[in-house]
């Protein structure tokens, strides 16, 4: 019996990261609808969406999206998928996670965080100018929380 | 006629009258000699002494352009103003129709009591008396003029309607004085006058056989306080003098048909095309005919003396070329006035069309090109920040975007692994043989033993220590600790991306209000540059229209000028054989004269003729509104062929709806009461059967319309007309009442006779 191997950051930077095909499609959607170049960076904001929920988010369906790689998903330099990477494990709270660990996690925050802004997206009236200033209202009024006395 | 001159003054305006003769170089007083020549000398037979009348005017203007005095009774001597205001006082008859001898005598009139009614039924003797005044002021001319105005077909030669008035003054001798073997029959009326009074007596003689001829009617005129026969000029023929006078002194025979006046006449009026009716009511008041006739005679005067055929066809030919001219004048410039009326519309159009250009503004086309240069750069500029926004939404805001929470927990983990890491370093395996050298060297030395012993004590401590703190225990053990460092860096920064978010969407936003703006004024520009090319489209259809139009104008400019010149051309030559400057012998010239006199009087006429249908119309506007009882009539509109509009206040002309038989007879009366009311001579109307057949509610308004001039008026009523609630209507106002009737005599040889009183009033 082999116990699984703690991950390492290398090996991350070569992985393909994957969601639902539906998830996925949403993706798709949102990045055209922003215009927006890369298909990594609605992920990315999808990701981020949904880990500023405190909930764990659970994964249903299977993961047949396209794949972006770690490095493209997380970013070019080491401290970009370092980061990525410390705040999914810091949110699941789960000490030696693996390499496939990581990837369902982040699968299901991707999942999670492109519905939810999706719902953003058409709440906001569908318009991009609209969709980033209500995206930027919720952080800027926990800062404002948290600088109150 | 006498005063002719004076009425076509009153209606058409003293100033234009003169003015008109001026433009013809006619004096006023060689007109009024003519007329007063011809007037006198009326019905005289032949127009010998009318013609020796004529050479002696003529003759004087042609010496030397004064109108001759000698010989002919001119009204401008002898009448310094209107006729008077006059009110009749008597009238007594004798063998004059159904009365063998009556009398009426009228109180002096009092404004608030100026109705006289004589009630008298059919056959007692009403019409007798309307009668009586009119041959005995006006004999065989009252019959004439009467005529002329209602009975147009009985027009013909002054000498075969002299017949007709002998055998009507031959029936109304009173037949039992013919039986009697009486001869005379006799009409005597006493006028007050503003001069004082004035009787009129007019008898007539008759033979055995009961005929009457002109030599066998004498008038006599008496005047002033004691009533003294009026002075005739020597040399003046009486009877025409004195007919003058009552012409000069009370009103001219062609009016008379309005102030004595019966139902039927009304009714005769009403019947009549409006027009005839207008334009011979207006001709009458102005004694338009006593012109004619005089124009008339002039012309058949000039032939009578001899002018040669030669000359009389070469004055025909150009007087017919001159009207010729006139009229082609008169239609070119009603051609230009009605081409300014188009002019006039198109002008303000082309106005209205550039001021609307002009608010456009110019230089559209640039502005419209710097409109698109702004909205392509701001649209480049919005997709350059939309990529920046993009860009900074998927890296340093993404991170902001996982919330604090998040951020901080992971910050504070790290750098507690941090610390861990840094104590984890310090049992490295130098330091245990660095710590083991020391204590070697310590003092005092230990045996080997005893350094044996001690060293695997220390090495076991040691392992203990570092065992304590496994890379396996921490969270993120994956991590490098010298990463840690960098992504706090990151992670405390983090928020402030959020800013740069929201400046790049305030920015986003301003860029999309000003584009929004842009755009509607690009949509608007667009709009007003398709209006102007829709106006300068307009501007330059309605040019040509008006390029076309003037076009024509200048044409008719020049043809204008052209029949200017040529008439005055022609007026020249006229002008050369009107005051004889064409004939050698005397009497030609005359004739030549009297032809240019008549063409200049008919130009006077026809221009003043307009401003008298003018005015004549307002009076009658006046009456109508009075009389009937419909109020929708607002204005009488009378055009110079008489042709009559009743307007209503939409402007109108209710006869193209429908106008009852009672209405026809009040516009009738209403013409009637105009030139009773316009004649500057407030002489008694005397109307016989007044109410004829109109309906109750006119009935109340004719009677109150003519009870309440200002002048003397004598009812002549049936018993059943002017009574009951008509009679109670005007009882306040009548100043005296006689009531006609029948004596009879044997074998119907009665006659009537007037009493005081009236009808035994029926119930009102």
């Amino acid at each position: 019996m082999t116990t699984p191997h703690p991950v390492h950051l290398l090996d991350l930077l070569r992985a393909d990261f994957r969601t639902t095909e539906a998830a996925d499609g949403l993706n798709s959607a949102l990045q055209k609808a922003l215009s927006l170049p890369y298909r990594y960076q609605p992920a990315r904001l999808a990701l981020a969406k949904s880990l500023s929920v405190s909930i764990h988010p659970t994964l249903e369906g299977d993961l047949r999206g396209k794949p972006i790689k770690g490095e493209t998903l997380f970013g070019q330099e080491e401290v970009d998928l370092a980061l990525w990477v410390a705040l999914i494990v810091e949110h699941a709270e789960r000490p030696g996670a693996t390499r496939r660990d990581i990837q369902d996690l982040v699968a299901a925050h991707w999942s999670r965080g492109v519905e939810a802004l999706w719902a953003d997206w058409l709440a906001g009236g569908e318009d991009a100018v609209a969709f980033f200033e209500r995206l930027a209202d919720n952080p800027a009024r926990a800062l404002a929380e948290q600088k109150q006395p | 006629m006498t005063g002719a001159l004076e009425l076509l003054s009153v209606y058409g305006g003293s100033e234009r009258v003169a003015a008109a003769f001026a433009a013809h170089d006619l004096a006023p007083d060689l007109a009024r000699a003519l007329l007063a020549a011809r007037a006198s000398l009326f019905g005289a037979g032949n127009r010998r002494r009318l013609f020796t009348q004529f050479d002696a005017i003529l003759g004087q203007e042609q010496a030397d352009g004064t109108v001759a005095q000698e010989g002919v009774q001119t009204t401008s001597e002898s009448s310094p103003g209107s006729p008077q205001a006059a009110q009749l006082r008597g009238v007594k008859m004798r063998n004059w129709k159904v009365f063998a001898r009556a009398e009426f005598d009228f109180p002096r009139l009092s404004t608030d009591r100026p109705v006289c009614l004589i009630g008298g039924k059919n056959g007692y003797g009403k019409t007798s008396f309307l009668e009586a005044i009119l041959f005995g002021l006006y004999g065989q001319r009252a019959l004439l003029d009467v005529d002329r105005t209602l009975r147009p077909d009985a027009a013909g030669p002054a000498s075969a309607r002299a017949t007709p008035y002998r055998q009507l003054i031959e029936r109304a001798f009173h037949e039992p004085a013919r039986a009697r073997g009486e001869e005379v029959a006799a009409v005597h009326l006493a006028f007050d006058t503003s001069d004082g009074p004035l009787e009129i007596e007019r008898r007539w003689y008759f033979r055995a056989d009961g005929r009457s001829s002109p030599e066998d009617e004498v008038l006599t005129l008496w005047a002033g306080d004691d009533l003294d026969a009026v002075p005739v000029p020597e040399g003046e023929d009486v009877q025409l003098f004195y007919q003058e006078e009552i012409a000069r002194r009370l009103m001219p025979a062609s009016v008379a048909p309005f102030f004595l006046f019966d139902g039927e006449q009304v009714k005769r009026l009403a019947e009549r095309k409006m027009a005839d009716q207008v334009r011979l009511g207006i001709e009458s008041v102005l004694g338009l005919h006593a012109w004619r006739d005089t124009i008339s005679d002039l012309r058949d005067y000039a032939r009578d003396r001899g002018l040669s055929d030669g000359r009389a066809e070469d004055y025909a030919r150009l007087s017919t070329t001159a009207d010729t001219l006139e009229a082609e004048r008169e239609n070119t410039m009603a051609a230009i006035v009605d081409l300014e009326a188009q002019l006039s519309p198109l002008r303000a159009r082309r106005d209205s069309l550039l001021a609307d250009i002009g608010a456009l503004g110019g230089g559209t086309f640039a502005s419209m090109q710097d409109l698109h240069e702004r909205r392509h750069s701001l649209g480049q500029q919005r997709q350059h920040l939309q990529a920046e926004l993009a860009q900074a939404a998927s890296h340093a805001f993404a991170l902001a975007l996982v919330g604090q929470p998040l951020l901080g927990r992971t910050a504070r983990t790290l750098r507690r692994e941090s610390s861990q890491a840094v104590a984890g370093e310090g049992f490295s395996a130098d330091a245990l043989e660095a710590l083991l050298s020391a204590i070697d060297a310590d003092d005092p030395p230990l045996d080997a033993a005893e350094r044996e012993a001690v060293h695997e004590r220390v090495r076991r401590g040691w392992a203990r220590l570092a065992n304590a703190t496994p890379s396996e225990g921490r969270l993120h053990h994956y991590l490098d600790v010298r990463l840690h460092n960098r992504m706090l860096e990151r992670l405390d920064s983090a928020p402030a991306a959020v800013a740069g978010i929201q400046d790049k969407v305030a920015v986003l936003r301003r860029l999309e209000t000003e584009l929004a703006t842009l755009e509607a004024a690009i949509v608007e520009r667009g709009t007003r540059q398709q209006s102007d090319q829709d106006l300068r489209e307009d501007l330059r259809t309605v040019s040509e229209g008006i390029e076309a139009l003037e076009q024509r104008r200048r044409t008719l400019d020049q043809t204008l000028g052209r029949l200017k010149s040529q008439e005055a051309q022609i007026a020249e030559k006229l002008d050369a054989r009107r005051f004889g400057r064409q004939s050698d012998e005397p009497a030609q010239r005359r004739a030549e004269i009297a032809l240019g006199v008549a063409r200049a009087l008919e130009q006077v006429i026809k221009t003043v003729t307009p401003t008298c249908f003018e005015s004549f119309a307002l009076a009658v506007t006046r009456a109508y509104k009075a009389l009937s009882h419909k109020a929708v009539v607002d204005r009488v509109g009378i055009d110079p062929d008489g042709a009559v509009t009743l307007v209503d206040r939409q402007g109108r002309d209710v006869r193209n709806f429908d106008l009852s038989a009672g209405e026809s007879q009040i516009f009738a009366m209403a013409l009637i009461a105009a030139v009773a009311d316009t004649a500057r001579c407030p002489m008694p109307l005397v109307i016989d059967t007044p109410l004829g057949r109109l309906d109750p509610d006119h009935r109340e308004r004719i009677l109150e319309f003519f009870t309440t001039q200002p002048r003397q008026t004598i009812l002549l009523s049936q018993p059943d007309e002017v009574n009951g609630r008509y009679l109670a209507q005007i009882q306040h106002r009548i100043a005296a009442r006689y009531r006609l009737d029948h004596e009879g005599g044997a074998g119907g040889l009665g006659g009537s006779v007037a009493h005081e009183g009236y009808f035994p009033t029926v119930a009102a």
